[in-house]
């Protein structure tokens, strides 16, 4: 049987929530390509930040498994529309994550601390005016601020305490985010990291970063 | 949500130091059958606040979790059913969390809990910014109250024609466009779009 990952056709969609694109794509097809050695990491927790219409976290679900095989899900995203969409998504495949409607993981950071094995996130990295970031509805989904970091530097440092001490995280940049100021910056923090999926779209180039501590050899 | 989540979640509102376990108010409970994993649950117990997952299990109306577990009964079989029914298998479908501290209400809708808080909550940095373009409080009511309404329609309009260029083009298209807008353009029109914003 070849590797699932969610069906377009079964992912459910509203005006106000971010529709899977080239960046979600790029996002699975890096979690595909890194599917054994992600199944070998036997995670107990994955999560997703900004789960929009529920693709990446439901593909990650039909790639890891579900109960069964000792792994559970959570998502977040601050468009209560998204992760409405997402249970709809979750349940036309019949898996299961955790939802909730929060910023970044406002709520979770003391108890969920050092728990998650797996983080994916794609986040809004669309360079924008500051004052744009945040915004109610589709304009949080690709609203990143100033050269699209906005977002993306107040999930590192969310992320970085949630990770355990095995935990991997799969983020989406875009070239304007400056993805290797990035990398050294999560260097300072123990990180090491490695780009693990390029793609240049008409419009964009796409760059999928997996992180871990250093300390764990891959 | 599951009362997995319920003991992983707490009390996000700025300056609150007991944040945890958020009481639950019930108004539907639902039961979904859950593939049993022992190594799961061997691994969590430890995490779990054991009285925190008591008493929520009891707000559902499941009384039989022990009041005291340590992990040598993590061996019962009998125990880890009852442990993998309270943790996965009882989701709160609608109701609320409410903060210990403050009665903040979280409201469950769908089995999804809403943590989002208001801006006087948390610490938000963008609105202070968005207040210094504000029109200065306006001398003569009457103009004051034209000048909003004139900007308000401006920029319905606005939103009206964003909307259905959204429905023709792909989300791809439009995110571009929006991002060569606002990297080309003067910041005028945004700038507008602004003002009423905050007017609003
Ligand atoms: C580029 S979209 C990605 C959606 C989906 N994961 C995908 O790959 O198709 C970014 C998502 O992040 C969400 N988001 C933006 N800011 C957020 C924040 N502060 N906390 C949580 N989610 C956020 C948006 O609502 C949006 O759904």
């Amino acid at each position: 049987m070849p590797f699932r990952t969610a069906q377009i056709r079964l992912v459910s969609s509203h005006s106000e929530v971010y529709e899977p694109c080239d960046d979600s794509f790029a996002l699975v097809d890096a979690l595909l390509a890194d599917r054994s050695k992600l199944i070998e990491h036997k995670p107990k927790l994955c999560m997703e930040v900004g789960c929009g219409s529920g693709y990446v976290i439901t593909s990650l679900a039909l790639l890891l498994g579900q109960e069964s095989h000792g792994v559970h899900y959570f998502a977040t995203d601050i468009n209560p529309h998204a992760v409405r969409v997402t249970r709809e998504t979750l349940e036309a495949h019949g898996v299961h994550a955790e939802l909730i409607s929060t910023d970044i993981a406002s709520g979770l950071e003391k108890r969920l601390a050092g728990l998650v094995d797996v983080m994916v996130v794609n986040p809004p990295y669309v360079p924008t005016p500051e004052d744009e970031v945040g915004r109610e509805g589709i304009t949080s989904a690709w609203a990143g601020g100033e050269d699209g970091r906005s977002v993306i530097d107040r999930i590192l440092p969310v992320v970085d305490n949630l990770l355990s001490g095995k935990g991997w995280l799969y983020l989406v940049t875009l070239e304007s985010n400056h993805p290797l100021q990035l990398c050294l910056q999560m260097r300072e923090r123990g990180y090491a990291s490695r780009i693990v999926l390029q793609r240049s779209t008409d419009e964009e180039s796409l760059h999928i970063i997996k992180f871990w501590r250093d300390s764990d050899r891959q | 949500m599951r009362l997995l989540t319920h003991n992983m979640l707490s009390s996000n509102i700025k300056g609150v130091t007991n944040g945890f376990p958020l009481r639950i108010e019930v108004e539907k409970v639902v039961e979904k059958q859950v593939d049993l994993s022992p190594a799961f649950l061997r691994n969590m117990f430890s995490k779990i606040e054991w009285k925190a997952l008591v008493d929520a299990s009891h707000s559902f109306g499941y009384a039989e979790l022990p009041e005291q577990a340590d992990a040598s009964m993590l061996d019962s079989e009998d125990f880890l059913r009852k442990f993998h029914h309270a943790l996965l298998e009882l989701h709160l479908e609608e109701g609320a969390l409410i903060c210990p501290e403050t009665g903040r209400r979280f409201p469950v809708s769908k089995g999804i809990p809403n943590m989002l808080l208001h801006e006087d909550e948390c610490i938000m940095m963008t609105v202070d910014k968005l207040k210094t373009t504000d029109p200065p409080s306006p001398q003569i009511p009457g103009i004051g109250l034209a000048r909003e309404k004139a900007l308000d329609g401006y920029s319905k309009a606005v939103e009206g024609i964003a909307k259905v260029k959204m429905k023709i083009m792909s989300k791809r298209k439009q995110k571009f466009i929006i991002w060569l807008a606002r990297n080309t353009k003067s910041s005028r029109e945004p700038q507008q779009v602004n003002l009423e914003r905050c007017t609003s």
